[in-house]
């Protein structure tokens, strides 16, 4: 098993996808260093550097690059392998085919954890550079706990994906759909629908990187009463994000064990 | 160590992929052979577990296949597919497949050395599999193959691309392999190849096994098409005469200019026994004697027709 | 001399009429794009244009009655209404580019299919017409088609014709928003999907291509120039001057025209870039 992992890792590391995903979760590093050094130049608004930090871990990293890299290495997991025509030398071998799902998927999640960590590493470093040196320090808990999120994120994601890679014809434009559209809109509604997410329940596990519900319009104090929201602890968030990657890594790994290669 | 098949079908959706297969493969090479569409590449994907049978069953040494990763062990699959992991070097790439067999780093790389060198690849080695030409990665596929020394050995279409050096090579292995008692199921279109690697034949048309066995069996028991010899001597008149004495010669052609005549005959068995004989009696001097049905393009012919 | 490209054509004589090739790979094109994903998407999408469509025939029944709502009076009434009905039809645009277009050029690439073209008398821009129209022919059915019905329904429910007559240049808006975004959708998938190996890697690198630049916006700055980057700001701001409504960003048509021409521009450098048979440096 060591051995399949350290192979799938190397694989990956050779894959193009990588590089893009690399490449991608740079941005938020990118465009935060160019905030700092334009700023005061180009931007007429006031945004403290320190209520920057959760803003953009909420809105770039859970919101978008989070579930968007998710995605694009969740959906390829086996799907890779089919199009290229590898697959057969995978399950030609004496190994059980839900081993190969679950070991991918610690590949995948290992890179996909150690990208984004670095990103955010980088992101935050800035920020806390340009408040001070002793803000890296003092505000390093909100790094941990924002980047526990984004690794349990992953985590979570990843064979959510795998899932659709599996069940989808074409899993990318159903993920897409999912999160951008399903999630994108729910996430903001009041009322029980986002229960039906995965990104409420990482909103739920650190509080403090979701935007203040404050909505007062008599849409969103109608579907308040009709469907009362309790806030979850973080416990029960981590308990339910849990569940979901479970059941997610089950399925995905059956899926591979009852599904016929007909490639060539 | 065997492998058997029984009543085993496969649909596609609407189109069936392999109809009611029954056959058994022992030690020693066979032959899968059949035209482009047979199901040839589907009765390997059944015996190699990728598939699962619509019905019927697929066994090894009385275990199903499909879903049973314990019995790969024993089995290695060279898939028709150009298919690596291109960033590999050809090295790597066999040593990595024979690690996921279970064995150490060292009895791998044991292996993959032993696997290199039978496939004659020790020069290319180093160098990225995409740099291969295609008889070279041919020849790496059958090496990640044999790596394991596995008892069943199935390689489909495993000369496709190889020069006719790295041809007659690779033939040599397979019979090699198959005296030394292990299966190896060589899935082929091409009859001649199949001819220098086995006498032992699976023919599929449509799905169906249309014969299997021995390539001379098999044509003999052709007895709706008789066997034909061509004969080449001094004196084709008395021969021809003396041959259409015999119940079982059905016809003879015979062209004087050429001392030719082509005799078709039932029992081709009796017909060898008679010549000497026919022969020495009558003064005849035979110049050349051959069957031109003899050989798989001609069972495969009547067979598939 | 380096060797580029090989579009020579090799026949004797002269073709009598110039043949329409790029029909011929529109037409391939849409009939493999229809597939259940799409067909599901297009239904959802017709969602909006129903909603929409019961808005407008509710109002003309209120109206009657005499009673009028003011949430739906100010819907409907407002000049808007088709207008934002286009943008909000987007994100159905978006998943159509992606189903009809993201593995358009990837798999020619993949099964090494510009030979085929190219050897025979097909020139670059049938093949880029024939692939856009792909997209564009599904795209359209999310976009302009509901949008038009929806004014003709309108139209065609008035009392009379004073909202024709005051509003007949929205026809115009409909078919040159719609167009403007279905070009310029089109001409990103079609370029992501020239320079990427496969349908997955297209459709994500398209989808950050066009939401990227917003997200960035909401996180760094509510300063409406940063819109310049972002390609669906760009085109509701089109939206907005063709319907000669208040645009929703500061930036001027023609730093809007200029920026579009670049997104423009950059689609078709990733495709002359990538669509060749050969290249051979010497």
């Amino acid at each position: 098993m060591k051995f399949m992992a350290r192979l799938f890792i190397s694989h990956a590391l050779h894959n193009k996808r990588i590089t893009a995903i690399a490449v991608l979760s740079l941005i938020p590093a990118v465009f935060t260093l160019l905030f700092i050094l334009l700023k005061p130049v180009l931007f007429d608004t006031d945004i403290a550097y320190a209520d920057l930090y959760p803003k953009i871990t909420r809105l770039l990293y859970l919101h978008f690059l989070l579930p968007l890299l998710a995605l694009f290495l969740g959906a390829a997991i086996i799907g890779d392998e089919r199009e290229e025509q590898t697959l057969a030398y995978l399950l030609t071998r004496p190994v059980p085919r839900y081993q190969i799902v679950m070991i991918k998927l610690l590949a995948g999640w290992v890179m996909l954890s150690i990208i984004l960590m670095i990103s955010l590493l980088m992101t935050y470093t800035m920020l806390a550079l340009a408040q001070g040196g002793t803000a890296w320090f003092s505000s390093m808990g909100l790094f941990i706990r924002s980047g526990m999120v984004i690794v349990l994120g992953a985590a979570v994601y990843l064979p959510f994906f795998a899932v659709a890679g599996g069940f989808f014809k074409r899993p990318v434009v159903a993920g897409l759909f999912f999160v951008f559209g399903w999630e994108g809109s729910v996430i903001f509604i009041p009322g029980k629908l986002k229960y039906i997410t995965i990104v409420h329940y990482l909103h739920r596990v650190y509080p403090s990187l979701s935007q203040s519900a404050g909505s007062n319009s008599l849409q969103a104090n109608i579907l308040n009463f009709i469907m009362p929201v309790k806030n979850i602890s973080p416990l029960t968030a981590l308990a339910v994000l849990a569940g979901i990657a479970c059941v997610c890594i089950a399925l995905s790994s059956m899926l591979l064990s009852v599904k016929e290669y007909y490639a060539d | 160590m065997k492998i058997e098949t029984l009543k085993l079908s496969k649909w596609y959706g609407q189109v069936l992929g392999v109809n009611n297969l029954t056959c058994t493969i022992g030690p020693g090479v066979t032959g899968l052979l059949g035209p482009n569409g047979a199901g040839k590449t589907t009765l390997i994907k059944l015996l190699t577990g990728l598939m699962r049978p619509s019905q019927g069953s697929v066994r090894i040494n009385g275990e199903e296949v499909w879903n049973n990763h314990r019995l790969f062990r024993q089995i290695g699959y060279a898939p028709e597919a150009d298919a690596f992991w291109k960033f590999m070097t050809g090295e790597s790439f066999i040593y990595s497949l024979t690690r996921m067999y279970g064995f150490s780093h060292d009895e791998a790389a044991k292996r993959t050395g032993r696997a290199i060198a039978a496939v004659e690849m020790e020069e290319g080695r180093d160098k990225k599999i995409a740099s291969y030409s295609k008889g070279m990665r041919q020849r790496i596929k059958i090496a990640q193959a044999i790596s394991a020394d596995p008892e069943i050995l199935i390689l489909d279409e495993p000369l496709n691309g190889m020069d006719p050096i790295g041809r007659r090579k690779t033939i040599k292995m397979i019979r090699d392999m198959g005296k030394a008692g292990k299966i190896v199921i060589v899935s082929s279109h091409i009859l001649h190849e199949i001819e220098e690697m086995t006498d032992t034949i699976i023919l599929i048309s449509h799905g169906r096994v249309l014969a299997e066995g021995n390539i001379y069996n098999i044509r003999e028991l052709i007895d709706t098409h008789p066997l034909k010899v061509v004969i080449r001597c001094s004196n084709v008149d008395v021969l021809t005469a003396k041959l259409m004495e015999f119940e079982d010669v059905r016809s003879v052609q015979f062209d004087r200019s050429q001392n030719q005549l082509t005799v078709e005959t039932v029992k081709p068995d009796l017909f060898h026994q008679r010549i000497p004989d026919i022969v020495l009696k009558n003064d005849i001097t035979i110049y050349s004697m051959f069957s031109p049905d003899e050989n798989l393009e001609a069972v495969f012919s009547y067979l598939v027709r | 001399m380096p060797i580029f490209r090989e579009s020579y054509q090799s026949w004797d004589g002269f073709l009598k009429e110039r043949p329409r090739t790029w029909l011929v790979i529109a037409k391939a094109g849409i009939k493999l794009a229809w597939s259940k994903g799409l067909i599901i998407v297009l239904l959802i999408g017709s969602i909006p244009f129903v909603v929409g469509a019961v808005k407008l025939f509710l109002f003309s029944k209120v109206q009657d009655v005499g009673i009028m709502p003011a949430q739906v009076k100010q819907v409907v009434e407002d000049v808007s209404f088709f207008s934002n009905f286009l943008r909000d039809q987007s994100f159905y645009l978006i998943l159509v580019s992606i189903i009809a277009g993201a593995g358009l050029i990837v798999k020619d690439k993949k099964n090494k299919s510009f030979g085929f073209y190219f050897s025979k008398p097909v020139t670059f821009r049938d093949y880029i017409f024939g692939k856009f129209l792909c997209v564009a022919g599904y795209a359209f059915l999310v976009t302009g088609v509901p949008a038009l019905i929806l004014f003709f329904i309108k139209v065609f429910i008035s009392r009379d014709a004073s909202f024709f007559n005051t509003y007949y240049y929205f026809i115009f808006s409909i078919l040159g928003s719609s167009l403007l975004s279905i070009t310029v959708m089109s001409g990103i998938v079609l370029g992501f999907s020239a320079i990427s190996n496969n349908i997955r890697s297209s459709a994500i690198y398209f989808f950050t291509f066009l939401l990227l630049p917003d997200i960035l916006q909401k996180t760094f700055s509510q300063v409406s120039y940063m819109g310049l980057f972002s390609v669906t700001a760009l085109l509701k701001q089109a939206n907005a001057y063709l319907f000669r409504i208040k645009p929703p960003y500061e930036f001027s048509w023609y730093a809007m025209t200029a920026a579009l021409i670049c997104v423009a521009g950059l689609s078709f450098l990733m495709l002359k870039l990538k669509v060749r048979t050969t290249e051979v440096v010497a």
